[in-house]
């Protein structure tokens, strides 16, 4: 039985990213709203890595890990933020800078795992 | 205490991390293991084992980005959504049917209020119209898939985490209670202001599930406006596209600008709860109105987000029982974007008592007289429809013709609440809940019915059991109209919304709602049953057009798509289920179109 | 609209179907003339424009959109094949087209053609026939495609 009769053969009906992307939103904003360090860090890891996996599955990119390197200035300018926000509050109860600190470290890895991806990657891997 | 728990979840989220990239590395060379003996194709990741069929079991589900799966997923979880939020309100119904409370706690009793709406709302509502967008819009414009299909599965799959957030006060976790915020959250009780437990982690769950289901809202809007706009076939032209699809554009607009304001404003709200914002705090910020005119400036749409597609869906099906075309095409359509546009201009009729400025207050009431024109035109055209037509009362068109008569009552008890006067008088009581919900249960779930009975043949491949089917139909159609009608009554008598305890005057009235509450329990039970049952013993359809459309000429496009797959799969030799009862098959479901009348 | 009227696409019978979002164009207005009329909570000009504001930035997109939408669908009408909607893909479809020669209001036109017979849809409906029938003769499907222009299928 032909489940999709008229269409195009070259159809892709499977990807494994999406699941994960999905999975990741919650897990980044649970962890960086109630400062639980190594959620925030999982999530967002978890998020650009699979965003710059289906990017490149996609066929918009040939390599992922350009992807990653911007995804990680895309967190590092976010972190950053958090943390110019702590000098700026008065309330003590609040913790920005915490959260800050985990946003940087997911940055900081993802930075370091596009560079090297880039660096000692052999392109061959993806020439599907 | 506190460094352990930061350690173990350091570790768990560091194996999750290691696990899934270990899954992924596997999946990914399904591309790379495949026998690729052409060898012609060298784009990247679209070829490979997966774009020729899909993985099997549990994996295909998790990965799919066919448009037809996700829209079955969808379907599968609003149902659920349903179940859980029904099985919510029969609790609640069944502890209003005493003055006194017996049976839950008015702070629980809240609690459901508050999740009852919700998932209606947002995990039901909006999950369902999308299931059926989802399968049938790319068949009926004659696109390949939807225009980005793994955004496609973003949305949907971003729908169950949402759920856990929004319910993770129901389950048994310490210190975490469930919001009782109802589900406009009002300010100050909803930033946790006050003598109240309203500051508990649980209402912030509830917001970023909220959060997270606009999120899913808003990439399947994106990705409907996409397809609709660049993918449909050759043929189709704006001229002729269907009215669902019409429907599903306009209420994606819609989504577009409403949902990603409540996203906002509910990050607003979380900074304040957690983070020492002041947005809505009470003299040094916006207030209680600032909230609200940003809830419902989203709010209002998402009434019309959330009933445009069923309209769409009666247009699309009732003239198909009628025998004759839709009345009026084009002016369902045109109605159709007006109401898309004015929706934007009458979020303020929701606070016609919170003491605003009465020139405001007149201009809201002006637009929102305006906008009730569309939907009765929309009304007439249905009715004049089905005039002098050759009517077959199947279970889709008794739920298309409940939709009608519903969606009167529910409409013309709201046009009295958009007059200043009136409102003043009825806001806050039961009228209110008794007019929404002949719109959400009488009108949506309805044209949802008729939609699920429509294509369930084209869907499962087998027909489902007419006899449950109506006493479904007249379970609910009377039940709808037990317990919303006692319930408008109930707000003439000055019954007040959201309590869980009432004077004792009131106690037949909501005695009959809960009769008919009960009502819809058993009819709901029925249709699960008819449904699970029909999917795997039902009779198997064989004939592609087993709603007997071609002979009055009404046949669509994705009936044809149906006749398509039935053929390659009788000339595949037809591996799938074999036929054990294939006589009765015929004969009953031949009973099921011919005895409809 | 009156800068519709010139255009060849707003012809009367595109016009016709446009009635319909009018009506609340017109209702707006109506208010819009009677706050500004009557005033029984006085001027005041930051809530004066308010008011106005709630007034016509909804009656302003609305007369956009009826107005792009009704380009885009008489456009479309009047330089391609129309079919019945949802039957475009089909390989049989009937073609509708949307021929603007014939200009009588459609209310009263599909009103008196479903007089009586109540049981016999099929010589009710001319337009509900087989593709065969409306080959039979050109004057029926004429006919056929002029009360359904509006109509869904």
């Amino acid at each position: 039985m032909d489940e999709n009769p008229g269409l195009s053969e070259q159809y892709r009906t499977a990807s494994p990213w999406p699941f994960f992307i999905a999975l990741s939103i919650p897990l980044a904003e649970a962890g960086i709203l109630f400062n639980l360090f190594a959620v925030a860090v999982g999530g967002l890891l978890l998020f650009f890595g699979c965003c710059a996996g289906m990017l490149q599955e996609a066929g918009y990119v040939d390599r992922p890990w350009r992807s990653l390197v911007v995804g990680a200035v895309i967190v590092l300018a976010f972190g950053g933020l958090l943390l110019y926000a702590d000098t700026q509050v008065a309330n003590e109860a609040v913790q920005l800078a915490e959260r800050g600190y985990a946003v940087l470290v997911a940055g900081i890895i993802l930075f370091v795992g596009g560079l090297l991806g880039e660096v000692f990657v052999d392109d061959g891997e993806f020439a599907v | 205490m506190q460094l352990n728990g930061q350690l173990a979840l350091t570790i768990l989220m560091g194996l999750f991390l290691v696990g899934v990239f270990a899954w992924l590395t596997r999946v990914e060379n399904w591309s790379g293991y495949t026998p690729l003996s052409s060898g012609g194709s060298a784009v990247s990741g679209e070829s490979g084992y997966v774009s020729e069929e899909k993985p099997a079991g549990i994996v295909r589900w998790l990965t799919t980005v066919d448009h037809k799966d996700i829209g079955l997923m969808y379907g599968a979880y609003g149902v659920f959504a349903f179940v859980v939020g029904g099985l919510m309100v029969i609790l609640m119904r069944t502890e209003l049917a005493t003055p006194e409370t017996v049976l839950v706690q008015p702070g629980f009793y809240n609690s459901l209020l508050t999740s009852h709406g919700i998932t209606m709302l947002f995990l039901f509502g909006t999950p369902i119209i999308a299931a059926f967008s989802n399968y049938f819009i790319p068949l009926i414009i004659g696109a390949d898939d939807m225009a980005f299909p793994r955004i496609n599965a973003i949305a949907f799959w971003l729908l169950p985490p949402a759920a856990l957030l929004i319910w993770a006060g129901f389950f048994p976790i310490p210190n975490l209670i469930p919001a009782q915020t109802a589900w406009t959250m009002y300010t100050p009780l909803s930033a946790g202001v006050g003598q109240g437990n309203q500051m508990n982690a649980g209402v912030d769950l509830m917001m970023l599930g909220l959060h997270l289901s606009g999120v899913s809202a808003t990439m399947g809007a994106i990705n409907f406006i996409a397809t609709i706009f660049t993918e449909r076939g050759e043929e189709v032209t704006w001229a002729n596209l269907d009215i669902f699809s019409w429907t599903i554009l306009t209420q994606s607009g819609l989504i577009l600008f409403a949902f990603p304001l409540l996203g906002s404003a509910l990050l607003m709200l979380i900074a304040d709860r957690n983070l020492g914002t002041t947005f809505f705090a009470v003299g040094e910020g916006g207030g209680a109105m600032l909230w609200q005119h940003l809830f419902w400036f989203f709010g209002h749409p998402e009434v019309y987000i959330l009933v445009l597609p069923p309209m769409g869906l009666v247009s699309y099906i009732l003239p198909r029982f009628a025998g004759r075309r839709l009345f009026g095409f084009k002016f369902v359509v045109y109605s159709t974007l007006a109401i898309g546009v004015l929706s934007f201009g009458v979020w303020a009729h929701h606070m016609f008592s919170t003491g605003m400025d009465p020139r405001l207050r007149a201009s809201f009431m002006a637009v929102s007289m305006a906008i009730a024109i569309p939907s009765a035109v929309k009304t007439f055209n249905w009715i004049t429809t089905m005039w002098n037509g050759n009517i077959r009362l199947t279970a889709p068109m008794l739920y298309c013709i409940g939709f009608v008569s519903n969606f009167i009552i529910g409409g013309v008890t709201g046009v009295f609440l958009a007059s200043i006067p009136v409102d003043l008088v009825l806001h806050d009581t039961y009228y209110v809940v008794g007019h929404f919900h002949y719109i959400v249960m009488g009108a949506i779930t309805f044209a949802g019915m008729a939609g699920i009975y429509y294509w369930f043949p084209l869907v499962t491949g087998r027909m489902y059991q007419r006899s449950l089917a109506k006493w479904h139909f007249w379970l609910w159609m009377v039940g709808t109209n037990i317990t919303f009608l006692a319930m408008i009554l109930l707000g003439y008598g000055g019954m007040p919304r959201r309590y869980a305890t009432y004077l004792p005057q009131f106690a037949s009235l909501h005695q009959i709602a809960t009769l008919g509450a009960y009502m819809l329990l058993l009819g709901g039970i029925i249709w699960v049953w008819n449904m699970v049952q029909s999917y795997f013993e039902g009779p198997v359809v064989e004939d592609g057009d087993p709603w007997d459309l071609e002979a009055s000429g009404l046949r669509t496009v994705e009936w044809d798509w149906f006749d398509r797959k039935l053929q390659t799969k009788i000339a595949d030799g037809g591996e799938e289920e074999p036929v054990t009862d294939g006589g009765v098959v015929e004969d009953e479901s031949a009973d099921e179109l011919d005895t409809d009348e | 609209m009156a800068k519709t009227n010139s255009n060849k696409i707003f012809d009367r019978e595109t016009l016709l179907d446009l009635t319909v979002n009018f009506i609340p164009l017109f209702i707006i207005l109506f208010f819009l003339v009677l706050f500004l009329l009557i005033q029984p909570w006085g001027g005041g000009l930051f809530p004066m424009a308010l008011m106005l504001g709630l007034l016509v930035i909804p009656f302003v997109g609305l007369a956009v959109l009826t107005y792009f939408s009704g380009k885009a669908i008489a456009g479309a009408e009047k330089s391609s094949t129309v079919y019945y909607p949802g039957q475009a893909g089909m390989p049989n479809a009937e073609v509708t087209h949307g021929e603007s020669d014939d200009e009588e209001p459609q209310a009263l036109d599909s009103g008196s053609e479903h007089d009586g017979e109540l049981t016999d849809g099929e010589t009710t409906d001319a337009e509900t026939a087989d593709a065969d029938a409306a080959d039979e003769t050109e004057t029926a499907d004429e006919t056929a495609a002029k009360t359904t222009n509006q109509d869904e299928s």
